[in-house]
């Protein structure tokens, strides 16, 4: 047969380099079918080149592996050639995924390559440990591996570090037993890197009393504690500070050095605070070592420093680390102006890394992290929006999200909504907004943002500015119109969001911002273009729920036109969006009617008449075009409030229209703002010729309102439901019913189980029911021999009497028992009815406490602060303030899962700290303390507070020590 | 941890990719197209890290993180691994970077997961120079390293990867050293391949010490219990054998 090569194969594909699709797939079935040959054959050679083949495809094209090819893979691996066995572990990540089968015959195979003694072979085997390892495999292998740490050749000794990460990764119990080896290599001296620095080394050492080494182990152990400590309990890590700063000081390995000063950062919080200055002093010695090094290049210059920068966060605590943080923060301003685009990258990376601790050095550069929002370079530009949304404050914000504003509005040249948007934003400039106007997108070059890009924009503009409950903004009607602008402009799908934010600000805020809300939000409704365009896609139809929902509820408080706003809510278009935006619309439609009919009952005339037939007639026609709806909430809704409609119906037109005619009906569409007044002046009228005691107007129109003012509706507080207090005397464990079985009411009646056995069974229900019915009577017959008789505790058999007396006993008992049907008692009206005293117990049931609560808060209403907002929500009456929802990162790095890595923990001070005694593991490892092991490190004063507070766990396969608390085991030893 | 490598040219066709967590190799197409376009629209001149939204690397737990979450939604994330389950609020997301170089016709990629709390364990210029390593000990292995070379030997070109990353981690950043490591594994395979027989492990311990003891003694190599067809070869073979044992030295 014909073999194919892999150079072969990858000449055949070129050569289909210009062919159609369908050749190209010709081709690729046709080679994976010789491969399929190949890989069956039994020519371990052949087999091999058809597993690279297979590799290759794959890679290429998203081809499924043929079937039993992780099988095959693996007969490569076991082959005893190097170059095949070198193969197969190449191709054995591509082959296996995590639930392949064929990993446990690799088990045996990878053992005897691990610990063979050609000396090449272990690297090939541990490079390819480390990509298929899963938690069986991590098991098995992981004792050879742990040899391999102390294998003679540093090559080896590199790659089982490495290897041990993964291990450790996928069967986190070794970490107990294997750090204390993965420790020793911080000590490793790699003789052959070392070597070969010899003439440097020696230069070094004696100039600047630097040791110049380049130790692979010693950086792989780092990089495999630093990664470990990002992953596991950081805690554990702390044991490790003398050994890591003295790298920190002697090592020339960047790379090392980066991964050390990562690694500290990430252990930092750990430190006992009395530690940090001692941290601290220890850092910037190195740190200004680097600095001077770095006038090298800008490029060794970032490299060093970068990290320097990240750190620096934490090392604000202390005075010194605030120095740091200036230094820092300056040079990185030095790098935002600069050309190189990397370096601004980076400088804006580490900023976000600062703003949290040092926000005021940050925003002495406001305008240059400003300018690099408009960068052509996308990165650049993701980096400054995070960047720009951590530093807002209550003074700057409006800048930073009208500048945000402009870039979103800029791109919309394209969509056809720009005029309408433009138009708006120009209406909301003359209100509030700073909005740019239209002659400046003009003025700057289009910028493509892609859909990504714009949700995030608008996502950052909505995070900063609702944070910590809108804590930044101080003009709530600026915000509410930046929500709109939003809607117009964004272009994507984000409606959801903004829309949550309309109606949590509308429900928070108070005092005058509701009708300015209610006028905004009609202005929207009635926006033709933007409802008529509000199904396509990105155009946040969205927030036309927001906006009926808002216009429904808060109606009464605004000025404007009841009739014109009923109008704006029963546009057919609203209702061809989507059914939830349909229920709200509908809601909020016969909502604004009901107060219409209420204001129009105060000054009932001619005109109003009318406007409230036609609108009834209006809504009507709404409704029952609702009712066949689909949706059933929507179409509920529709028929209850037909009902309702019918009636008014009947009523408005039973009643004769009123004859008095106050104003033509010019005027009043002329002046809508009028509407008040006049009512207050016919009101007045209407009372100097009261002379009829019948209103004048039908009495239905106060039909609706009730079903709408119940309560206002306020934003909850985030843990209400939790804090609602329990009663006193309330026991949920109580029983309810003190039922206990006597001898009169057990379950065991032969007596009466003759008469009533048939009533119990029921009747009917076919053949097989009857055929049970039987079957149940002659096993319950079987089991009763003295059947008709029971006897009674002194063993004689009861009479007739004894009998009935107990039967009435029971009735009189089951008759009170609400867990038994009575049948003799039919009589309703005898059941006793318990009045509920509702206002009695007003801590069980919370909505009374928010009645209660309303009037409780009056009092403190008369300063409010200029925006009036409700940030905690509400809250059940009678509970406690509530706790800043605060966690330090160490309460919530131990509160995370104690699964996989971060269940591990050496340590035993936070053992017995945050697990009880009978939680803890059941481990078989004696703890020892640090001070047992010689340590190197010629830093004492470090190491003594190291071992005073820090203690490791130690492997010896012995029994476990109990060890209730450290100060014991001190003691000991 | 870096998530993946990966060589794609001007047009957008893989030259190499390699992912150190598992993704099936549909998802490792799409990604690396999502890739190709995001990155090959970029003008050069623009900085090396791209940040893309919208852009999510597949696997994991899929990416019902990306769009729920009120405050601080980023598009970039995804749930972390070594999540638990039950705990609702995904705190720890990870944010995909892609840290790439342009050499030429082809396009070298970095990969790299950060959990959004602590920054990755790999710094942004880090692996720009790890990319460069990567290119450099290319060149050394190929002898003036092209785009051929890589299509056809993409199995050398994975060894050599494999001398710089293993399983995600940094491995050695040594160029010297890395080229070092690759000519010695790629002399082992020459001479695996054109030995007759099957060198098995064990037999080998045994005849190296043997050879060892006899080039010690200044006698000649190779002992006369390895039935191989030319004495050449048993020489050659033998000595390689030697300096892969450390006796050489």
């Amino acid at each position: 047969m014909w073999e194919r090569t892999l150079q072969d194969l990858i000449r055949g594909l070129r050569a289909h380099k210009t062919s159609s699709q369908a050749e190209l797939d010709a081709f690729l079935a046709e080679a994976v079918d010789e491969i399929r040959q190949e890989l069956r054959g039994r020519d371990m050679d052949l087999k091999a080149e058809g597993v690279v083949k297979m590799c290759y495809l794959m890679m290429l094209y998203p081809l499924p592996p043929p079937p039993s090819f992780a099988f095959h893979v693996v007969e490569v691996m076991s082959s005893p050639r190097y170059h095949l066995k070198q193969l197969g572990y190449l191709a054995a990540p591509m082959a296996f995924s995590t639930d392949t089968e064929e990993v446990v015959l690799t088990v045996n195979g990878i053992r005897k390559d691990l610990l063979a003694p050609h000396a090449h072979l272990p690297p090939v085997a541990l490079a390819g440990l480390a990509d298929i390892v899963t938690p069986s495999l991590a098991r098995d292998v992981y004792a050879d591996v742990s040899v391999l740490l102390t294998h003679s050749r540093a090559h080896v000794r590199k790659r089982a570090v490495l290897a041990m990460f993964k291990i450790f990764e996928q069967y986190p119990e070794a970490l107990r037993t294997g750090f204390t080896r993965l420790r020793d290599r911080l000590e490793d001296d790699d003789p052959g890197t070392q070597f070969r620095f010899r003439p440097f080394y020696l230069f070094f050492k004696s100039h600047f009393n630097v040791v110049l080494v380049d130790p692979g182990v010693v950086s792989a152990t780092v990089n495999v504690i630093t990664e470990l400590s990002r992953k596991s309990n950081p805690r554990n890590y702390l044991p490790l500070a003398p050994q890591l700063f003295e790298l920190l000081t002697t090592s020339s390995n960047n790379w090392m050095l980066i991964k050390i000063i990562k690694l500290v950062r990430v252990v930092y919080p750990f430190f006992a605070s009395d530690r940090d200055v001692n941290t601290c002093s220890s850092c910037i010695p190195v740190w200004s070592f680097n600095t001077t090094r770095a006038t090298s290049g800008p490029q060794v210059a970032t490299t060093d420093n970068q990290p320097h920068f990240y750190d620096s966060r934490h090392l604000s605590l202390s005075e010194a680390g605030d120095a740091l943080a200036r230094v820092c923060v300056e040079k990185l301003s030095g790098f935002l102006s600069d050309e190189d685009q990397n370096l601004k990258y980076i400088a804006l990376l580490a900023m976000v890394k600062i703003v949290p601790s040092h926000p005021h050095l940050i925003s002495e550069y406001q305008d240059e992290i400003l300018e690099s929002l408009d960068d052509q370079d996308m990165s650049i530009r993701m980096r400054a929006l995070e960047l720009t949304s951590n530093m807002v404050n209550r003074r700057n914000i409006r800048e930073i999200v009208s500048r945000l504003l402009k870039d979103l509005a800029l791109t919309t040249t394209t969509a056809e909504t720009l005029p309408s948007a433009a138009d708006f934003l120009a209406k909301t400039a003359a209100s509030e907004t700073i909005a740019p106007g239209p002659t400046v997108a003009s003025a700057l070059p289009k910028q493509h943002l892609t859909p990504a890009y714009r949700v995030e924009l608008v996502r950052r503009i909505l995070s900063m500015t609702s944070a910590d409950t809108y804590v930044n903004i101080t003009d709530f009607e600026w915000y509410m119109t930046v929500l709109v602008d939003l809607a117009y402009v964004s272009n994507v799908d984000v409606g959801e969001e903004i829309k949550d934010r309309i109606l949590d600000v509308t429900a928070r805020v108070r005092g005058n911002f509701r009708p300015f809300v209610v006028s905004l939000m009609l202005r929207l409704l009635k926006d033709e273009t933007f409802v008529e365009s509000a199904h396509q896609e990105g155009n946040c139809s969205e927030i036309l729920y927001a906006a009926s929902w808002v216009v429904g509820e808060y109606c009464h408080l605004s000025k404007e036109s009841k009739k014109a706003m009923i109008e704006a809510l029963l546009n057919p278009i609203l209702y061809q969006i989507n059914n939830e935006i349909s229920v709200v619309t509908l809601t909020a439609a016969v909502k604004v009617f009901a107060y219409f009919t209420a204001e129009a009952a105060e000054d009932w005339d001619l005109e109003l008449y009318n406007d409230a037939k036609s609108l009834v007639a209006n809504l009507m026609q709404t409704l029952s075009k609702c009712t066949s709806s689909p949706e059933v909430e929507l179409q509920e809704r529709a028929v209850n409030f037909l009902q309702l409609f019918r009636l008014l119906k009947a009523d408005l037109s039973s009643s004769k229209p009123p004859t008095r005619h106050a104003r033509t009906q010019d005027s009043y569409k002329a002046e809508p703002a009028f509407e008040n007044a006049f009512a207050e002046e016919s009101s007045s009228l209407e009372k100097q010729n009261d002379d009829i005691d019948q209103p004048n107007y039908p009495k239905s129109l106060f039909l609706l309102r009730p079903l709408f003012t119940g309560y206002e509706i306020n934003s909850i507080g985030y843990k209400a439901q939790e804090s609602v207090k329990l009663p006193d005397d309330l026991d949920l464990d109580a029983t309810l019913v003190d039922w206990k079985p006597d001898d009169n009411l057990d379950l065991d009646f032969p007596g009466d189980m003759d008469d009533e056995a048939e009533s119990e069974m029921g009747q009917g229900g076919g053949a097989n029911l009857e055929e049970l019915r039987r079957v149940l009577k002659e096993s319950g017959a079987k089991g009763k021999p003295s059947k008709g008789k029971r006897l009674n505790d002194d063993g004689t058999v009861e009479t007739k009497e004894q009998r009935a007396a107990r039967k009435a006993a029971r009735k009189a008992k089951q008759k009170d028992n609400p867990y038994y049907l009575n049948d003799e008692q039919d009589d309703v009206d005898a059941i006793p009815i318990v009045k509920l005293e509702l206002d009695d117990n007003d801590a069980v049931v919370p909505t009374d406490g928010k009645v209660k609560r309303k009037k409780a808060k009056k009092p403190r209403d008369p300063s409010p602060p200029p925006p009036e907002i409700d940030r905690t929500g509400e809250m059940p009456e009678g509970s406690e303030p509530m706790p800043k929802a605060k966690h330090t990162p160490a309460a919530k790095k131990s509160k995370k899962g104690h699964d996989g890595l971060k269940g591990i923990e050496f340590g035993v001070d936070n053992r017995s700290a945050d697990t009880s005694d009978a939680q803890r593991p059941q481990t078989h490892f004696e703890e020892y303390r640090e001070d047992e092991v010689d340590d190197p490190s010629p830093k004492a004063d470090v190491v003594a507070l190291a071992t005073s507070e820090v203690q490791v766990v130690r492997v010896k396969k012995k029994k476990k020590k109990a060890t209730a608390d450290g100060s014991k085991k001190k003691t000991e030893v | 941890m870096i998530q993946a490598v990966l060589i794609f040219n001007n047009h957008g066709k893989p030259r190499l990719s390699k992912f150190y967590t598992p993704v099936t190799s549909s998802e490792q197409s799409t990604l690396l197209a999502q890739i190709f376009q995001l990155v090959s629209d970029r003008p050069a001149g623009l900085c090396n890290f791209l940040d893309a939204p919208g852009l999510v690397f597949p696997g994991g737990k899929g990416q019902q993180g990306s769009t729920k979450g009120k405050g601080k939604v980023n598009a970039l994330r995804r749930p972390s691994e070594y999540q638990p389950d039950e705990d609702g609020e995904n705190e720890e997301d990870d944010e995909l970077r892609v840290i790439y170089r342009h050499y030429a016709t082809l396009y070298f990629v970095a990969l790299r997961l950060d959990s959004f709390v602590v920054d990755g364990g790999e710094s942004e210029l880090g692996i720009l120079d790890l990319i460069q390593v990567f290119v450099e000990s290319l060149d050394r292995s190929f002898e003036n390293v092209c785009e051929l070379d890589l299509i056809f030997h993409f199995d050398e070109v994975i060894l050599v990867l494999a001398e710089i990353i293993q399983g995600g981690l940094v491995l050695e950043t040594n160029i010297t050293e890395i080229s070092t490591r690759f000519h010695e594994a790629a002399a082992q395979r020459k001479a695996s391949a054109s030995s007759v027989k099957e060198i098995l492990p064990s037999s080998l311990a045994s005849i190296a010490a043997d050879t060892a003891n006899g080039i010690r003694r200044g006698g000649p190599p190779g002992g006369g219990r390895l039935g191989v067809s030319t004495g050449d070869n048993v020489r050659n073979v033998a000595g390689r054998w030697l300096q892969g044992l450390g006796f050489g030295a």
